[in-house]
Parts: structure tokens; C-alpha cells; sequence
């Protein structure tokens, strides 16, 4: 028979150089590059999706946090703001958004008489002064000019009152001379800065 | 008549029942042995994937929903203008803070200036402007110029101290111009 003829040698040469390895090793390879190609266009832009939407919900909570604190704190606010309303509300007469100093003038004319000066005019005028160095954001100095008459003795007090007005006005200049007119009263010249707020609607 | 050939007695192992030509057999066998756990291993990528994202989806949408209501609520004519009012409301209380505590009070540096002129000279007339100090003063005594004038430069809280003095008969005029060091110079 010619089986008879092979011996063992070749049986092991039959199988290490076998078709049926070399098909195996094709297999093999086919099924990586199939991996690969699965990893590369299946998983990989379903990865990058999860990675996006992970990322969108990050930021959308850190959104939704801020929204939630931003409600919170109105909602707060608006507590305070109901029991606090009056004195709120006085802001507004103590510094005007609508160029009304009703208050700051109804408040001199009961200082200088208190003083016992008479006032003899007032005017308001842009400020434009360099004294004022604050930052602020809202309130912007207003220049005041006030022509008083009476006692120089007095005049301290008048100023120091003055200045303690709810308004924070600050005594920019004063001048007087000590020659005093036929009832015995001198004339005075002050100039003070208050604030107001240039925006109508602020307080709407 | 039933006698028969005799066959040898053998047995092939390294031929399989198939043929190792055959393509669709070797298929079947790298589908058996290694195929089915790829698709295993993909099946398992792609449920889990499936529900990460299911679960992804739902949360990112439950958020974007809950951050619409929240954006909703924000618009509402009231809370806007609240929103307004409150913010302008903080931003006057700093500035009102700002101004009580950053500006200088001139009151207190006049009543300084004025009430420090000796008795011994007559104030005539007297200016105070943003600083910046005026006197006109009369007096009959020399000395108490001199003084005066020695103090007022002597006083670290002023600057550019200038007298201009004229005699006429007996009495001095004296004239002083000075500035004040503002508050926070000092």
C-alpha cells in the first residue's frame, strides 16, 4: 500500500506545513482586522457620543445648579425686600434717579434755619470737581451751590450738619467774608457734592 | 458468490470528514471556534453601549427639560424686573459704601482752619476750596504773624505755605494761601 510508504517524519512535515494551518492563520487574521474595523467604526463613535453627551450633562448641570441658586436667591431676596421696602424705598428720595432733590432740599432749608441762616439761593450743577476719586458704578456727584446769610460763629455747626445728611454730602468749598451787611449778618458761599443716579428707570 | 475483497484495516486521522479545500467548511469552523466569541464580545460592547446611552439620553433630557422650566420661570415678567431691581438695589449699597467710607469730611478740616487763627489776628476773609486754603487776616501785631506763620509751616498736615503781608500805618495785612494734604496722604 503507499500509505505503508510514509513514515513519521513526514506525517509531521504533512502538519506543520498543512492547507489547514495556513487557512487557520488567514481566520485568525481576518477576525483581528474584523475587531479592528468594529473597534474603529462601530464603538469608537459611539464612545465619542457617550464622551459628548457626558460632557453636556456636566455643563447642563452645572447650569441647572446656578439657575437653581439664582431662583433660590431671589426668592430670598424677595423676602427681604418685603419687609425691608420702606427703607428701600427711601433710597430713592435719598438718592434721586430722576434729578428730584426734594429731600436733600427740604433738608437743607431746615438745617440752614435750625443754624440760624437764611438761605439765599441754591443751584444744582453737573459736578466738575477732582475730588471725587471713588469707583462707583451708579452714583454719580452732583455739584450744589448754596449763597447763605448769617453768623460766622454758627457756620461749623451748618457745615458739620450738613455733612451728616443721610445723603453723604461732602463740603467742597466755603468762602465767606467777616464784613457783615446792615442786620449784622455776612454772606456765605458753599459748594457741596451729593449723588444721584443718572438712569430714570433704576428704581423701577 | 458472497465471498468479497478484503479491505485493509486503517484509520485516517489527519484527513478530515471535509474536504480542507472546502471555503464554506473552514467558515463554519472559525465561525464555531472563534467568530462566535467576537460576536460575543461585540454583542456585549453594543449592550452596554445601548444602555449607556439609553440612560445618558434620559438624564441629559430630564436636565435639559428641567433647565427649560427653570429658564421659563427666569422670564417671567415679575422675576425679571425683581431680578433688575434687586441687582440695582446691591450695586447702590456698594457704591453708597464705597462713598461712606472713601470721602474725606471738610467740615471737621475748616473748623480746624478757622478755630486755629490766633485771637490776636482779625479773619477777614476766609476760602476753602477742594484743599486748597485762602486767609485774609489783619492784624496790628507783628509777633502773632510771625507765630502764625511759623505754625502753619511747622504743621505736617499742610503744604505750599505762602504769606504775602503788607504794613499800611499800624496795621498788617496778611495774606496766606496753603494746601491740605488730603486724608489719605497723610
Amino acid at each position: 500500500m503507499k500509505e505503508k510508504d510514509i513514515n513519521t517524519t513526514e506525517y509531521i512535515k504533512i502538519i506543520k506545513e498543512s492547507p489547514e494551518k495556513k487557512r487557520s492563520y488567514i481566520f485568525f487574521a481576518f477576525s483581528i482586522l474584523v475587531m479592528i474595523v468594529l473597534v474603529v467604526f462601530a464603538i469608537r463613535p459611539t464612545i465619542l457620543t457617550i464622551t459628548r453627551i457626558n460632557k453636556e450633562i456636566k455643563e447642563k448641570t452645572t447650569v441647572n445648579s446656578l439657575l437653581g441658586t439664582k431662583i433660590d436667591t431671589l426668592t430670598e431676596l424677595d423676602k427681604q425686600y418685603t419687609t425691608s421696602k420702606k427703607e428701600l424705598n427711601n433710597l430713592e428720595l435719598i438718592f434721586p434717579a430722576d434729578g428730584n432733590f426734594s429731600l436733600f432740599m427740604s433738608n437743607i432749608d431746615a438745617i440752614v434755619a435750625r443754624n440760624g441762616f437764611a438761605l439765599v439761593s441754591i443751584n444744582f450743577d453737573r459736578y466738575k470737581g477732582d475730588s471725587f476719586s471713588a469707583s462707583t458704578k451708579v452714583l454719580v456727584p452732583t455739584a450744589v451751590r448754596l449763597s447763605i446769610k448769617g453768623r460766622d460763629s454758627n457756620l461749623i455747626n451748618l457745615l458739620k450738619d450738613l455733612e451728616a445728611l443721610p445723603m453723604y454730602p461732602v463740603v467742597e468749598s466755603v468762602s465767606f467774608s467777616t464784613q457783615r451787611d446792615r442786620d449784622g449778618l455776612s454772606s456765605f458761599s458753599l459748594n457741596l457734592r451729593i449723588y444721584n443716579i443718572e438712569n430714570d428707570k433704576f428704581y423701577k | 458468490m458472497f465471498q468479497s475483497e478484503k479491505q485493509p484495516k486503517s484509520i485516517n486521522f489527519l484527513d478530515a470528514l471535509y474536504s480542507p479545500n472546502d471555503l464554506w467548511a473552514n467558515a463554519y469552523v472559525w465561525l464555531v471556534n472563534v467568530g462566535k466569541y467576537m460576536l460575543i464580545f461585540v454583542q456585549v460592547v453594543v449592550l452596554i453601549v445601548f444602555f449607556s446611552r439609553f440612560v445618558l439620553d434620559r438624564k441629559n433630557n430630564d436636565l435639559t427639560e428641567e433647565i427649560n422650566n427653570k429658564v421659563v420661570l427666569l422670564s417671567n415678567e415679575n422675576w425679571r424686573k425683581n431680578a433688575i431691581l434687586f441687582d440695582n438695589y446691591q450695586t447702590l449699597l456698594l457704591d453708597v459704601k464705597k462713598v461712606r467710607e472713601g470721602q474725606q469730611i471738610n467740615s471737621t478740616s475748616v473748623s480746624e482752619l478757622t478755630s486755629g487763627v490766633p485771637s490776636s489776628l482779625d479773619l477777614e476773609n476766609f476760602s476753602f476750596n477742594e484743599g486748597r486754603v485762602s486767609f485774609h487776616l489783619t492784624t496790628s501785631n507783628l509777633d502773632a504773624v510771625k507765630n502764625y506763620e511759623a505754625a502753619l509751616k511747622n504743621n505736617p498736615d499742610y503744604y505750599d505755605v505762602k504769606f504775602s503781608i503788607s504794613k499800611d500805618k499800624t496795621d498788617i495785612s496778611v495774606r496766606i494761601t496753603f494746601n491740605l494734604f488730603p486724608t489719605e496722604d497723610k
